[in-house]
């Protein structure tokens, strides 16, 4: 052991430039370039432009308040009871109150209709619509979709909980820009210090949720707006006929959006928390889901956003070429890497692992603290985090590169999005033959 | 008590009058003109019962009566109207076919007669007692054994306990629930479940009519519809979105597609309601239930539930009939509060502590609450419990804790205030005197009780009762 930290600190201290970039070809090239450099640097921007635009956001919010719309929330959810009550009362908090709540059960095997129910009674929500036999998410959301009298629709999990200005906050984008269709809120991990699996996916949030979509949104290329907390024009949905089967509806309807010509917005400081898996193992299921919706729906469903039609726009071409480019093709290329150094410089692989794990900490250190500066609403101090910091590159690096990985195969070979059992088999039988 | 003995007629050339056997029956029919009086000294009545509407009416006015002379009266019906309904049972105590029943009936007037010379006249009774011994009375002169309860659409609340609701008319029959629960409890009757109903928590009414509303404006003016969800569009909506009425399909709103086969490509998972009213859409109807008497349209769970018995007289029952419900037997139990069995026994204890150390002073006082019952009848039995137990909290709080109080069922209140003369004592019924009169003067729309006080010395040997029947005397 002593003898690998003597070699790995005699090869630090001899690597040149040209050495350096041989080895960690990957990371310069690709995750460096994009994830650091580009995003600093849209962040940076996005502070300056919120300066000069600091009087239309005011303009913003005085519009909503002149006009006071009324917004439909939409809660879809199976077995979601015991949420259901501390979510009404997190949303009779809100600065702004013009919401008709409409609370839809998807088949609950529980008290969730006797609790839903109640809850009507005592005129925490609005409306409590009960199926007997469960549909899936995206027919209960255009359940409460059908019955919803808002301007705006505001799509909620049961199991999130929201800041006071959450519901004004998102809405101000609608007012501030022209042309937007949806706007997405930023969501964080409430259960962050339940085990070590749910503070790398606080951390993971706050990178890729927090920070990621503001970077994405400024740049225009925001593909994904989360099912957690979203905000939609009705006439949009109306016109798109609202959700379509899931798994991954919530980046489907984003996608559908933007093909009609409108903008995606993201809202940072709208902000909602929601409980994460807590094992590593739970992770690995809905990563395995959530990771298989890019083939689905990016590559298959939508892939004439990649192609010039009469409908063609380079916005939506980019944004789906960063995410196929990223997530799909440098995912594969990181085997490439592997590859590469397994088998080129075999000689140095125990000393290139420990070093890589090296830079990528102090990377990961520093883009956390620097981006930290960038995100106004934490959900802990950022001291809190540095300690697992340097578990990010196993997380991240290997366990979801892996998990994602598999997902991609299972549904490029198999289609097992198709055969998840988060959708009920008889709407998933009919996506698969019409390839929705 | 005082029953009828004339046998002979005072109208002699009356001709509704028919004799047999120094047993004057007496026909009253719709057509002639008649007061209640008018049978006083009639052995009993023979009752033309082909108006239904005037026998329903003439028999709930005689069994009403308070008087023992009328309610007990033997009354048989002539040409019953055939739908002289089951309500009216055990109000009357036969039928006069012809001239042959007359032997059959003169041996029901004497067998009544006989049974009512064995009653007693007790007077100043609780008001639960008083109507109570009333039916005890009317049972037992008829050597009926069960109360039973009849359907009756005549009743307010669609049951009727013969001579019972007769008594307590319209106004105060659901009252009559609460009174047989009292004399079951005084062990006078023995209940056995017959039927749960449910009152008009506003009117105490049985008819209700029961509609599902909406749960927003509470019109019953609805429509439902099934939900429908078609699975390869995950669109879920009314059925009415999908009827397409110029082709008869169901076809999707949002994906155009023809709806095939049920459970195949689509299903229908719910159902939702539309109120055509207010356009609220939901799926929890209310369940209301409108008064038929008073209108109140209430939701059923304040409905008011009541348990209705078929009732068997025990012997305390006919006992009671006979001789009158004892106090004991009518006691009231009042929290924190002396029963008046108990009352009496500290009392005779501190008699003989008064002639034991010859001191010289022991008074007992009453405060009679003479029109007290009038109350009962307007808030029923419960608020009446409540009110009384109030009261006497009031009262103690006005005298020592050494001091005895109690009440008994003829709304007496008596006090025992040790160690003080009696103008310090009269002083302090003043003050409670005053204090009932302000209290249910301000609670209960300027009601006037009428109070009389009176208090006796203790001196002789008299027992605790005699010293209770002279105090009362003088109330």
């Amino acid at each position: 052991m002593q003898d690998y930290f003597d070699n790995l600190i005699s090869y630090i201290i001899y690597m040149d430039l040209h050495r350096f970039v041989r080895v960690f070809w990957f990371f310069i090239i690709f995750e460096g370039a994009r994830y650091y450099i580009v995003d600093m640097f849209v962040l940076i921007c996005w502070k300056i432009k919120g300066y000069f635009q600091r009087n239309d956001v005011l303009n913003a919010r005085k519009s909503l308040w002149k006009e006071q719309p009324l917004i439909s929330i939409i809660i879809p959810g199976k077995n979601e009871g015991e949420h259901i009550y501390k979510l009404a009362i997190s949303l009779k908090e809100q600065t702004y109150q013009n919401f008709e709540i409409i609370v839809i059960d998807d088949g609950s095997d529980d008290l969730t209709p006797i609790i839903g129910s109640n809850l009507k009674n005592l005129g925490y929500i609005h409306m409590f619509i009960r199926n007997d036999v469960r549909g899936g998410k995206a027919s209960a959301a255009n359940l409460g979709m059908r019955y919803a009298k808002g301007k705006y629709i505001i799509h909620l999990d049961a199991d999130c909980s929201y800041d006071r200005d959450a519901i004004e906050n998102v809405l101000i984008p609608f007012y501030q820009y022209e042309n937007i269709g949806a706007v997405g809120g930023n969501v964080q991990v409430r259960n962050y210090d339940k085990s070590i699996c749910t503070r790398l996916q606080a951390i993971e949030y706050a990178n890729s949720i927090s920070i990621g979509r503001i970077v994405n949104s400024e740049l225009g290329i925001l593909r994904i707006i989360s099912g957690a907390f979203g905000a939609f024009r009705r006439d949009l949905l109306d016109r798109l006929g609202s959700w379509d089967i899931g798994p991954g509806l919530d980046g489907d309807i984003t996608v559908k959006i933007r093909k009609l010509g409108y903008q995606i917005k993201f809202a940072p400081d709208a902000v909602c928390q929601t409980s994460v898996p807590d094992t590593f193992t739970k992770l690995r299921k809905q990563r395995l889901r959530w990771d298989k919706s890019l083939i689905r729906f990016r590559v298959r469903k939508h892939k004439d956003v990649m192609f010039p039609n009469k409908n063609f726009r380079f916005s939506n071409f980019f944004s789906f070429a960063e995410n196929i480019t990223y997530n799909l093709i440098l995912n594969a290329k990181w085997y490439v890497y592997i590859m590469d150094i397994i088998f080129n410089i075999t000689s140095m692989v125990q000393i290139v692992f420990g070093l890589n794990l090296i830079i990528y900490t102090i990377s990961n250190m520093l883009k956390y603290i620097l981006f930290s500066m960038f995100r106004s609403r934490k959900n802990a101090p950022v001291t809190y985090f540095i300690p697992y910091l340097p578990l990010m590159v196993i997380y991240y690096g290997y366990f979801l590169r892996l998990v994602r990985t598999t997902a991609y195969l299972q549904e490029i070979f198999f289609r097992a999005s198709y055969n998840d059992s988060w959708n009920p088999q008889k709407s998933s039988k009919y996506a698969k033959l019409l390839r929705i | 008590m005082q029953v009828l003995k004339k046998m002979t007629p005072i109208h002699p050339l009356d001709s509704d009058v028919i004799e047999f056997e120094k047993l004057n029956f007496k026909k009253i029919n719709v057509n002639k003109v008649w007061h209640i009086e008018q049978l006083i000294g009639y052995d009993a009545i023979i009752l033309d019962a082909s108006n239904l509407e005037f026998a329903r009416y003439f028999i709930n006015m005689m069994r009403s009566h308070h008087n023992s002379e009328y309610y007990l009266k033997p009354l048989f019906i002539y040409k019953p109207h055939p739908l002289l309904d089951i309500d009216l049972q055990h109000m009357y105590d036969g039928e006069y076919k012809s001239e042959k029943d007359l032997p059959e009936m003169k041996q029901v007037v004497w067998d009544i007669f006989l049974k009512t010379t064995e009653l007693e006249d007790v007077l100043s009774l609780s008001y639960e007692a008083q109507i109570i011994k009333r039916v005890l009375n009317y049972f037992y002169t008829r050597s009926i054994n069960e109360i039973n309860c009849n359907k009756s659409t005549s009743s307010n609340y669609g049951y009727v306990y013969p001579i019972l609701n007769a008594i307590l008319k319209e106004d105060g029959e659901s009252k009559g629930l609460d009174l047989l629960e009292w004399a079951e409890q005084e062990g006078l009757i023995a209940g056995k479940f017959h039927e749960r109903i449910y009152l008009c928590n506003k009117c105490s009414g049985g008819f209700l009519s029961f509609r599902e509303v909406c749960p927003s404006c509470h019109s019953s003016d609805s429509n439902t519809e099934d939900l429908v969800h078609h699975f390869p569009c995950a669109y879920i909506g009314p059925m009415s979105d999908f009827e397409d009425q110029y082709k008869n399909e169901l076809n999707c709103p949002k994906c155009n597609k023809n709806l095939r086969h049920i459970g195949v490509d689509y299903d229908k998972p719910s159902v939702i309601h539309h109120c055509n009213q207010c356009k609220a859409d939901f799926q929890d109807l209310l369940v209301h239930a409108k008064c038929i008497c008073c209108s109140a349209d209430t939701e059923v769970q304040f409905l008011i539930p009541k348990k209705l018995k078929k009732y068997e007289i025990m012997k305390k029952g006919k006992l009671a009939a006979i001789s009158g419900i004892l106090a004991s037997e009518s006691q009231k139990s009042i929290p924190n509060m002396l029963r008046f069995d108990t009352f009496k026994i500290m009392l005779q204890h501190e008699i003989d502590k008064v002639k034991y150390y010859k001191e010289p002073v022991l008074l007992l006082s009453g405060l009679s609450l003479h029109n007290l019952y009038e109350l009962q009848q307007r808030i029923g039995r419960h608020a009446y419990d409540k009110l009384i137990q109030d009261l006497l909290t009031e009262v103690k709080n006005l005298l020592r804790s050494i001091d005895l109080v109690s009440m008994d069922n003829d709304d007496t209140i008596f006090i025992t205030i040790l160690d003080t003369d009696i103008h310090k004592t009269n002083s302090i019924l003043s003050q409670i005197k005053a204090l009932i009169t302000s209290l249910i003067y301000d609670n209960f729309r300027q009601f006037e009780i009428n109070i009389k006080v009176a208090s006796i010395d203790i001196t002789t040997d008299n027992n605790i009762e005699d010293y209770i029947a002279l105090l009362k005397k003088q109330l």
